[in-house]
């Protein structure tokens, strides 16, 4: 298991096994608005990043938040 | 017998010294066994201050002048109340009174409850006090203080809105009784017939000699509650007339007695919470205010939104040049900036008295401002200057925590920094954060930091009782008033959304970030302010409205973290991904922290956002002072009629609760289906999303 994926498990309450890179808003009903905005805020605390509101909006997968932090130089 | 009464002849109201000539003239033929004591108190002199006027003349064996000896005029009036006379003893000059303390003390009021069986002592001591007049150290002060708390002794104040008679009775009849007159009075005509001016309007509550309850004129509900003896009474309707003008509504209670206080009949006035002050002429500490401030502390602790703030003049003697006794002694003006800066109204800098030997520029005071409508106490976090330290204007002072935001004070002046208070105090409202330039006076550092009490971990516990954390407290404070003030009228509209989430889910996927249907409404709702702009703005007073030049929209967001409503600034000019953009901010911020103060203030309306999965609606309340709040629940499927046919649908309910003083149903009813068709129209769907 990777700490992203701990993370948003973590926060969606989910077993980390039922979490993978596809794991998302469109794929996991626990994925709601709310959870997203955790998820942000986690993510932001976890690897002390910035994601701008953009890049917040945008992430809504787990796939999606490791692409952002690794552009941002970040191996999640 | 006594001067012709010229001012009653011309029908004006007495001026005091009139008021209490008349009320000792009264009383000495009502009451054959009152004697009046005092130096120089015989015609043609008439007491120092003339109250004592023509009454030898008329009394000429009960009216008597005496050696220049307090303690002996006072020895002498104790022994006529215990032989069954009564007194009204004249101090010329309350600074005397120190004279008089040990007969007081030890005779006058002890003999009431010392030998077994009550015994009266009608005996009224007068004493002149207070400056204004340039008389110097020794003949200026304010000694009430001083006789404060000894049993069976009361203590009167003249006021200009009371009779001298029936103040001097009640005090006879229920002294001993210390009748302290502000010497500025004496000149001074008193209020009647309730008037105080053109704007000021004036009644009696309570029992005899009770307090003078002092209103706007226009029946405005008071921002502010001051509370004074009677020889601040002009100063305090100057304050209240310059107040005015600042669009802040001062009240005033000026109570005849002093002590023992009667609050009861003025605590209804205090109840609601407003922010109440006390001002006294005298140098603080062990003052008349400080008592009324612990008693309305102790019986009104739950509804108070500050402590009380206490005003006093300058902690030094009182000069006789005129101008330097103008900025020692408690005034108008100081009673003004106190107030104002306690309700927000700036920082800096405030007038405030100044001890003589002080420098003549004092510097200026950096007070903690109101940051929002929420709060009443911050938490200062870090200062960001050393103490002494030598600043320029702006330059970043000090951050303050509010219940929701964290907020940099910044000089408002060049010079050297004077920290009064540690991080980690917890401050109010009008509270000094620091002075620059000027001397410090008593060389005082910041003051310790006060213990922090430890959050609360994990929720309420199970059971018990616990304290609402600071973001709750400050929600509780807007809620109660906006409930408490607002007489707010509801009404609710169901509207279609599958076009429009059809739109939003398009705009997503061509963009590649979230737009909901939250951002849909905010930007509805700004759409609207071009025709419906009466509903966005602030009430200023009962009859004022200020409206919004621009579409200034706030959202309630509740993430567990606190109620927050940040403002998505100026939102009927922006792009509905701008406004996405920003509240996915604001969200970040309502869970990870981080709001600035100014993201917090002057939303023209309000759009609660209610959209968990399964709420309907919400019924909202207003914001005050907004005049408009409007609630937008979840999604929801169910069948609906497409012309006369059945079809599964979504729909949303949105709710408007608006300040019924402004705004009336059918305006409510037009501005709800505006935000509706908003959402709705076709065209107006295309260009929400363009």
């Amino acid at each position: 298991m990777n700490e992203l994926v701990g993370l948003v498990a973590g926060v969606l309450e989910l077993p980390p096994g039922a979490v993978d890179d596809d794991t998302g808003a469109a794929t996991e009903a626990a994925w709601s608005s709310l959870r997203h905005v955790e998820i942000v805020v986690a993510v932001q605390r976890a690897y002390r990043v910035h994601l701008t509101p953009r890049e917040a909006r945008s992430c809504r997968s787990v796939g999606a938040l490791r692409e952002v932090l690794t552009e941002k130089g970040i191996a999640a | 017998m006594n001067p012709p009464d010229r001012t009653a002849a011309r029908g004006l109201a007495p001026r005091t010294v009139e008021s209490l000539n008349r009320a000792l003239a009264r009383l000495l033929a009502e009451r054959p066994d009152l004697y009046l004591l005092g130096e120089d108190v015989v015609d043609p002199y008439g007491g120092a201050f003339k109250v004592t006027a023509g009454l030898s003349t008329s009394h000429p064996d009960r009216v008597l002048g005496t050696p220049l000896s307090e303690a002996g005029i006072a020895g002498v009036a104790g022994g006529l109340a215990m032989a069954g006379n009564q007194v009204v003893v004249e101090v010329m000059f309350g600074d005397f009174a120190t004279l008089v303390f040990d007969q007081v003390l030890n005779l006058t009021s002890k003999s009431v409850t010392m030998y077994g069986d009550r015994v009266p002592m009608p005996v009224v001591v007068r004493c002149p006090v207070g400056g204004g007049r340039g008389y110097g150290p020794t003949h200026s002060q304010s000694v009430q203080k001083h006789f404060l708390g000894i049993p069976n002794l009361a203590l009167y104040e003249t006021t200009p809105f009371h009779d001298a008679h029936p103040l001097l009775e009640h005090a006879i009849d229920h002294g001993p009784a210390m009748l302290f007159e502000d010497k500025v009075l004496y000149t001074q005509r008193l209020f009647r017939d309730g008037v105080v001016g053109e704007h000021l309007r004036f009644s009696l509550v309570g029992a005899d000699p009770g307090w003078a309850h002092v209103v706007s004129a226009d029946g405005a509900a008071p921002d502010a509650v001051l509370i004074c003896p009677g020889g601040m009474a002009y100063r305090a309707v100057a304050a209240a007339e310059r107040l005015r003008e600042r669009w802040i509504t001062l009240h005033l209670l000026v109570p005849a007695r002093l002590h023992p206080l009667d609050v009861e009949p003025v605590l209804p006035l205090l109840a609601g919470p407003v922010p109440v002050a006390v001002a006294e002429e005298s140098t603080a500490g062990g003052t008349w205010g400080a008592d009324v401030a612990a008693v309305l502390h102790d019986r009104l602790w739950s509804t108070l939104p500050a402590p009380v703030l206490r005003l006093s003049s300058a902690d030094s003697v009182v000069p006789a040049a005129r101008h330097l006794e103008e900025r020692t002694l408690l005034g108008a003006r100081h009673i003004e900036d106190a107030l104002v800066a306690a309700l927000g109204g700036r920082a800096a800098p405030v007038a405030r008295p100044v001890a003589v030997g002080e420098a003549a520029t004092p510097g200026v005071t950096v007070t903690v401002p109101m940051l929002n409508n929420n709060d009443t106490t911050y938490l200062v976090l870090d200062w960001l200057v050393e103490d002494g330290a030598e600043v320029q204007p702006d330059t970043p002072l000090v951050e303050v925590e509010t219940s929701k935001a964290i907020e940099e004070i910044v000089a408002p002046h060049a010079g050297t920094v004077r920290i009064r208070v540690a991080s980690g105090s917890e401050v109010g409202v009008g509270a000094v954060l620091a002075t620059i330039g000027g001397t410090s006076g008593d060389g005082a550092g910041p003051a310790p930091a006060p213990p922090v009490p430890a959050p609360l971990a994990a929720g309420p516990p199970a059971g018990g009782t616990y304290v609402l954390d600071r973001a709750q407290q400050g929600a509780a404070v807007v809620v109660s008033r906006a409930h408490r003030e607002v007489p707010a009228a509801f009404t609710a509209s169901e509207v279609r959304v599958d076009d429009v989430l059809g739109h939003l889910r398009r705009v997503s996927a061509d963009t590649g970030a979230e737009v909901g249907l939250p951002e849909a409404v905010v930007h509805a709702v700004a759409a609207a302010h071009a025709d419906f702009g009466h509903l966005f703005g602030r009430l200023v007073d009962d009859r004022t409205v200020a409206l919004s030049a621009a579409a200034d929209v706030a959202v309630t967001l509740d993430l567990g973290h606190g109620l927050y409503t940040p403002v998505v600034r100026d939102c009927a000019r922006r792009s509905l991904v701008d406004i996405a953009d920003d509240l996915m901010d604001f969200r970040m911020k309502a869970i990870g922290g981080g709001f600035s103060a100014s993201e917090l203030r002057d939303g023209a309306i309000t759009v609660s956002l209610n959209t968990a999965d399964g709420v309907w609606f919400v019924q909202p309340i207003v914001m005050w002072p907004q005049l408009c709040m409007l609630s937008v629940g979840s999604p929801r499927r169910q069948v609906v009629l497409d012309g006369d046919t059945p079809v599964p649908g979504t729909v949303v309910t949105l709710g408007l609760a608006y300040d019924h003083r402004v705004v009336n149903g059918s305006d409510a009813a037009a501005f709800l289906r505006a935000v509706a068709d908003g959402l709705v129209r076709p065209e107006q769907v295309a260009g929400l999303v363009a």
